[in-house]
């Protein structure tokens, strides 16, 4: 079994592991029904998969300067991403920033205290489930955005 | 399961094209990623809907016990231009 490292804090692979992890319970719990759940875990994807960058590239982070708290605000870390100089001006990272600010709005931090229900609803208000777009489907979409953001982001962390 | 098994049963699943496979162990699961020619012009959903037939059907119940998050790339998408990644300090 693997140990965690001797800060007891989490690092850019516990990050990233970790975000790969909820967005394989993401997709189990999409083809089970259990939508609030997984819309919860495919936006923990994006957050996890979004600090394990920062904490890659960012060496004040990783020396404890610098806090990655930023209440759960993925539109936040995504700046923190772009100030380090890792996004293009244009081209593959217009997609990561639409689908991050798109999961960002969908998404939110107590959404895993959240019925079904309760989630549902929040997306009607918004939109996102409507005449032509069931819960179901809404769900789906979020969740292949989220796995679009955690393809980029490993293409970012594996170089 | 083994990776090469992991990657036998993909590549004859979904027909790949020159696949080339990072995969690792996190926790029980294997994850990471596959790219191929293969899922050039296909959504990212039609992608992983042909993931998820090609598991269940070579693993029935199985598969999600044994294959995690695995990230499907065209060749272009994998071998992106990072132009600003080098100036950044990296770990």
């Amino acid at each position: 079994m693997a140990k965690p490292n001797k800060s007891g804090n989490l690092d850019g692979d516990d990050y990233r592991k970790g975000a790969l992890e909820r967005l394989d319970d993401a997709f189990i719990l999409l083809r089970a029904g259990q939508f609030a759940g997984s819309a919860s875990d495919a936006g923990r994807a994006v957050e996890g998969m979004l600090r394990a960058i920062i904490w890659k590239r960012d060496s004040d982070v990783r020396s404890g300067r610098k806090s990655l708290e930023t209440g759960h605000d993925l539109r936040e870390l995504l700046t923190h991403i772009r100030n380090l100089g890792l996004m293009s001006q244009a081209g593959p990272d217009d997609d990561l920033e639409e689908q991050v600010l798109r999961i960002g709005r969908l998404w939110f931090n107590n959404m895993r205290f959240a019925s079904s229900k309760f989630v549902e609803t929040r997306w009607l208000g918004l939109g996102e489930v409507r005449k032509g777009r069931t819960f179901k489907q809404a769900t789906e979409m979020f969740c292949v955005a989220a796995a679009r953001v955690l393809k980029r982001c490993e293409v970012l962390c594996q170089r | 399961m083994s990776k090469v098994k992991l990657q036998q049963i993909l590549t004859e699943r979904l027909g790949l094209a020159h696949p080339t496979f990072r995969l690792e162990k996190i926790g029980a699961k294997l994850a990471g990623s596959v790219i191929s020619e293969t899922f050039k012009g296909k959504s990212e959903r039609k992608r992983l809907h042909m993931l998820w037939d090609a598991l269940d059907a070579e693993l029935g119940a199985g598969a999600v016990q044994q294959v995690g998050t695995l990230l499907l790339y065209t060749p272009d998408e994998w071998n992106v231009d990072l132009p600003d990644v080098q100036k950044a300090k990296a770990v």
